[in-house]
């Protein structure tokens, strides 16, 4: 099949940054959304031998044939279609993730904060919503006990606040030292994979040390510095090392627009 | 074995906590439950789901403790609702509602789960707002429990984050197939099912198949709950329609009442509930008129017919 590679989209780059931060070989929970997009894309096309995970039950997804395309949903019948344990919240939120075996997660979210907090409940303030969201689901469990959290999101000023609106899953908190004074584990590096960048975290012990804050690691190509800046709301650390993101591959591409199966993710006008 | 019509009667009274689930959704009781007009249910589960929307929209439900409204928001009425305390709500999250009810089901007063240290659920004004359901949380001196608590634990000094257990007074739930003593068996991801029946005080099943005890007892691995705990079991085929049923049917996504005009705005969900509730006498009623509108094909698409069956099925014997 050949494909014109200039013409993607900047939420297509998104599910595929996401993607290319997941490890082959290591135990995920993938979250609602375009998580599962992503978590497919990886383990079709970089990393088979990933523990695919959702909280609603299903542990260990091997898709039985690439026809299959992404899960829509947490709990989607084509789940079944091959996970080696059919279990429930409490196997997968409780004992896989809880009990320490999840070493990563794929999660969306509202909004992001200068310390990787995330926001699932609403916009404005909790007295007086602007809007309320669906809520956190098992985001708050995960972020609790999950050592290395890749979030995503759209880059866009309402979503990456210096302060969440409201947080209702703990990333670095108020910065180094929070996880431990709150009660947490250790955490990270985690990921922040948005429709123009990737950043990481400043910090290089899971938040004990550093200032915790978020890094621009790598822009998308055509995305400039200052279009990520004008949209970040604090003053943005950026990493010595900025490079910039390699485009699709026609192997990505091809395979994305295959799981998201004709928009089931990434339905025009959402991103 | 009884009618849903029966079971709603003796079992669902007004102001009751009811547990429905993320999956293996029962929306021939939820039609039910709208049908006789109970009043101010609050639902309880991981995440809750369309079928709640629809009873809120008539005040059957009007409060809500979950960690996810799954599909609820595209309800311009549901939002409505939340915002003008028509619906009150307390949000948690699918793990601690779930570890919550296995709190209810295992007799224990509380569980512990760390998952709001470090958040914005820990501070006072959410937890002592108002809104949270203050009402449902007050004590027999009338002062209010928290909705979760902060601890020193007694045995190694760290925090411990401690949530009540939760008894609902019924559930609802429809599975893959059931005998008539009420054996409940379910397969594919089970979200908060289980300790969402092994909790509450009355278990209201609708079932797929109604089998008899010998394909219940050559696969006792699927049982989730034993028939003791079942206080009814009713045969309902697409119990489940419009939402899916891990081997049989997928989610009827197209359809008015579980995402099109039956939930997005209140004329379309009065059109919808006086049509296809209270319009019709019970489910089999409402899969009858499903099919003389639109023709069986439509329902027949639905059908999952490609289906797994075991290379090397489960063995059991005893000599």
């Amino acid at each position: 099949m050949s494909i014109n590679l200039d013409e993607y989209t900047r939420a297509e780059m998104m599910i595929i940054a996401t993607a290319r931060q997941v490890r082959d070989g290591e135990s995920t929970i993938v979250g609602m959304g375009p998580p599962l997009l992503s978590a497919a894309l990886a383990k079709y096309h970089h990393a088979p031998n990933m523990w695919y995970c959702t909280e609603s039950g299903p542990l260990d997804w091997i898709p039985t044939s690439r026809e299959l395309p992404a899960p829509i949903g947490i709990a989607d019948h084509s789940l079944t279609q091959g996970s080696a344990m059919s279990g429930d919240m409490v196997d997968a939120l409780g004992a896989f993730v809880n009990g320490g075996w999840a070493q990563s997660a794929v999660l969306q979210a509202a909004q992001i904060d200068r310390f990787g907090n995330l926001n699932t409940i609403l916009a404005g303030t909790f007295e007086h919503p602007a809007r309320r969201l669906p809520g956190t689901g098992g985001n708050a469990d995960i972020g609790a006990s999950v050592e290395r959290v890749i979030s995503t999101m759209p880059l866009e000023s309402r979503r990456f606040k210096e302060r969440a609106d409201f947080r209702t899953t703990a990333g670095y908190i108020d910065g180094p030292g929070g996880r431990a004074e709150a009660g947490l584990a250790p955490q990270g590096p985690n990921k922040c994979a948005t429709t123009m960048c990737v950043f990481g975290f400043d910090t290089e012990d899971g938040g004990t040390t550093g200032s915790c804050e978020m890094v621009l690691e790598q822009l998308f190509p055509g995305v400039s510095l200052e279009e990520v800046q004008a949209i970040v709301p604090w003053n943005l650390k950026v990493s010595q090392d900025l490079t910039y993101m390699d485009p699709p591959t026609e192997e990505e591409l091809v395979l994305l627009r295959h799981l998201d199966d004709g928009g089931n993710h990434l339905r025009p006008g959402r991103y | 074995m009884m009618t849903a019509h029966e079971a709603v009667e003796r079992f669902v009274n007004d102001g009751d906590t009811i547990y429905s689930g993320f999956n293996m959704i029962s929306f021939a009781l939820t039609n039910e439950i709208i049908r006789q007009g109970i009043k101010g249910l609050k639902a309880v589960a991981g995440s809750v789901t369309p079928n709640v929307t629809m009873m809120s929209i008539d005040g059957n439900v009007n409060r809500i403790e979950t960690g996810y409204l799954s599909g609820t928001l595209r309800s311009k009425p549901f939002q409505e609702m939340m915002r003008d305390g028509r619906v009150k709500w307390n949000d948690y999250t699918n793990m601690t509602i779930t570890l919550r009810l296995m709190a209810g089901g295992l007799g224990m007063p509380f569980i512990c789960a760390n998952s709001f240290l470090g958040t914005d659920y820990l501070l006072e004004e959410t937890m002592n707002h108002s809104r949270s359901l203050e009402e449902d949380r007050k004590r027999e001196d009338g002062s209010i429990a928290p909705p979760y608590a902060v601890i020193d634990s007694p045995f190694d000094g760290r925090k411990a984050l401690l949530y009540p257990a939760l008894k609902p007074d019924v559930a609802i739930v429809h599975c893959q197939r059931a005998d008539e003593e009420g054996n409940v068996q379910v397969w594919g991801p089970q979200a908060d099912t289980k300790w969402g029946l092994w909790s509450s005080k009355n278990v209201l099943v609708t079932a797929e198949e109604i089998v008899p005890r010998s394909v219940i007892s050559t696969e006792p691995h699927f049982t989730i709950v034993p028939g003791f705990k079942v206080s009814a079991v009713i045969h309902e085929p697409w119990g489940s329609h419009p939402s899916g049923l891990n081997g049989y049917y997928r989610a009827d996504r197209e359809w008015a009442g579980l995402t099109g005009a039956g939930m997005t705005t209140w004329n379309g969900a009065r059109e919808y509930l006086d049509e296809w509730v209270y319009g019709t006498k019970d489910h089999a009623d409402y899969i009858a008129k499903y099919k003389d509108r639109f023709g069986e094909d439509l329902l027949d698409n639905l059908r999952v017919k490609d289906t797994m069956v075991p290379e090397q099925p489960a063995r059991y014997g005893w000599r």
